[in-house]
């Protein structure tokens, strides 16, 4: 029923949907550079800074007292390339910031200056 | 410890009633089978109540037996279940809020439940049901750092009350939502078809029937919406009946309720947002809904979710006193350097829901066109065959009051950041207030879409652990501004955790 319907169509769906994921595939090799580089993060006295985004930008700012626990997490693509991922959680629901594309040792000194194990480093 | 042992008692209600919707849908559907079946059915109606009567007590049984909880010098430990087991541990320093409630059976046998929450929202953390009355109050006062004997016998005189005339006029101005529901029962129930179903379900109504005189339907509609709204007078009263603040060491408490009795103890330091509303019928009053959050997230079911009203109706002169007890030392709200948006945040927000807008019309679009090409049975284009031209013209008019509405809101936001709040204010029919505090900001957002880049403009929000205040269409400079005092009320408060 539905085939007969598809073959009477002038174009057919299927390589619209491949053609908008082709577009899509493009479109975000293109811009994959420019959103590389459109992280960044800083960890300053006070505050984590993390900003990213290309066409629509954020910048997040957690006051340091306010970090409930840092997680580093590592997919199966990140462990191949010896990545990881720094996952800040504040208080609330859904308050969290990940740090992408960190190498492992840089996402371990990150986490240990954001809680440092050092009792009294200040 | 455990549970009061007629928690069983209470218990067995509980589950009776989430069983006994079961068991009312069986012999319900067994009867409108028709009579000359019951004989046979009844064996299956028998055990269909046999059985969930006798799980109810089994549950009720269990949990008597495998409910116990502890309160340590640091910690609240809460043990639950027999199969499935549970341990919960909570530091007492992350207590955020005790609850006590009492439903007509708890208060008949001098019950109360407990609820202890923390700072993780859902749920909350540990349910205590059926304590007895002093027990769950001494807890209470162990848990939220009452000190002395003098609290506990007798709480001081309190400094709010809400009378019940105004309890009534405010649940009758709100429960709209309601109301139109049943207005709109009323007006549909002469139309339905199927005798059978009316006769059946509402008897009463049987006689009305289909050859009802159009008048006469509007009289019914009228009448069933006079009862609804009665109706919703008389639920204000069963939700809020009694409603005063008394004072507490660490804060304030509300009590409330007729039906339901809930007495909340609030930590001021724990106060995640304040809002005030006031809508277009309690503005033609002068009344105001003023509620407050903390990061404790479940409340009572007759309350909007998340935040617990310190008053379902206050007169412009208890504003002030209430948002002082809520956050001590904010600048009364009608007052304080409220600052405007830019002015090309009008013409932005407006092209913004145009956008929007076009967007769904653009969809419509390529789904009609999408129909037209694979001749679905044309299946959404020959519905709109009759109504096309009605079709874009409301398409097109909602689009104008979308549009015009994005403007308008634009233009009538204003935000403050003074003292130790970030505050945003709304609306001028439906007036809104909102104040996060600063020196609990958990994170700061500032975020530049590409149109918002165009008109040069940023969104900022302030969250803190339970609720985020948030302005669309600042300045760049505005925002920063915004952030650097949210920052530096915070770190110049460090102790604070959440």
């Amino acid at each position: 029923m539905l085939q007969s319907q598809l073959d009477k169509a002038p174009i057919n769906v299927v390589w619209i949907l491949v053609g908008l994921v082709v577009l899509l595939l493009v479109r975000s090799v293109l811009f994959v550079d420019r959103q590389f580089k459109a992280w960044g993060y800083l960890l300053t006295d006070n505050e984590l800074i993390v900003r990213y985004g290309v066409w629509w930008r954020v910048a997040k700012y957690i006051p340091r007292e306010s970090i409930q626990h840092v997680d580093i997490n590592q997919g199966p693509v990140d462990r191949w390339n010896r990545l990881a991922q720094v996952v800040v959680h504040t208080a609330g629901v859904g308050a969290v910031v990940t740090i992408p594309g960190l190498t492992l040792e840089e996402a371990q000194q990150l986490r240990d200056r954001m809680i440092p194990t050092e009792p009294a480093a200040e | 410890m455990r549970l009061h042992p007629l928690s069983i008692f209470t218990g067995f209600f509980v589950a009776l009633r989430q069983f006994g919707s079961v068991v009312l849908v069986v012999i319900v559907s067994q009867l409108a089978r028709g009579g000359e079946r019951i004989g046979r059915a009844s064996l299956f109606l028998a055990l269909s109540i046999a059985v969930p009567l006798v799980l109810t007590v089994a549950s009720a049984l269990v949990r008597y037996a495998s409910t116990t909880y502890k309160v340590t010098p640091t910690d609240v430990l809460f043990n639950t279940g027999l199969v499935w087991k549970r341990r919960r541990v909570i530091p007492r320093e992350r207590v955020q809020e005790v609850h006590l409630t009492q439903n007509l059976l708890q208060r008949a046998l001098g019950l109360t439940q407990v609820k202890v929450e923390s700072a993780a929202g859902g749920e909350a953390e540990i349910v205590l049901d059926s304590l007895g009355r002093e027990r769950a109050e001494e807890l209470r006062n162990e848990l939220t750092g009452a000190r002395g004997p003098q609290f506990y016998q007798r709480p001081e005189p309190h400094p709010y009350e809400v009378s019940t005339g105004r309890i009534i006029l405010a649940s009758m101005l709100e429960n709209r939502a309601l109301l139109l529901l049943v207005g709109a029962l009323g007006v549909v129930m002469p139309f339905v078809e199927d005798e059978d179903i009316i006769n059946r379900i509402v008897p009463f109504v049987a006689g009305l029937g289909r050859s009802i005189e159009p008048l006469r339907w509007v009289g019914i509609a009228v009448s069933v919406y006079l009862a609804g709204w009665l109706f919703s007078g008389c639920l204000g009263i069963w939700n809020f009946a009694g409603f005063r603040i008394e004072r507490h060491p660490k804060g304030f408490q509300v009590v409330y309720g007729l039906g339901n009795r809930t007495q909340r103890v609030m930590r001021t330091e724990r106060i995640q947002e304040l809002t005030v509303v006031q809508g277009v019928m309690f503005r033609l009053f002068g009344l105001y809904a003023v509620r407050a959050r903390s990061a404790g997230v479940t409340f009572a079911r007759n309350e909007a979710s998340g935040s617990g009203y310190l008053s379902p109706a206050a007169i412009a002169t208890e504003v002030p006193v209430l948002c002082e007890l809520a956050m001590p030392g904010m600048e009364p709200l009608d007052q304080g350097p409220w600052l405007r948006l830019p002015s090309r945040a009008i013409p932005a927000a407006a092209i913004s829901a145009l956008l929007g807008w076009a967007l769904l019309i653009a969809v419509v679009a390529v789904l009609l066109s999408l129909d037209r090409w694979l001749d679905l049975g044309k299946t959404i284009s020959s519905v709109l065959v009759g109504v096309r031209k009605y079709a874009s013209v409301a398409l097109a008019s909602l689009t104008g009051i979308g549009v015009a509405g994005a403007a308008l809101t634009a233009l009538l936001v204003r935000h403050r950041s003074s003292g130790r709040q970030f505050a945003r204010r709304s609306g001028r029919l439906w007036r809104a207030w909102q104040a996060v505090p600063a020196n609990r900001t958990q994170m700061v957002a500032v975020e530049q879409s590409p149109l918002q880049r165009w008109f040069r403009l940023c969104t900022v929000s302030v969250r803190v652990a339970a609720s985020e205040c948030s302005v669309t269409d600042v300045s760049p400079e505005g925002a920063a501004e915004i952030r650097d005092f949210a920052l530096a009320a915070r770190r110049a408060d460090p102790q604070h955790g959440i």
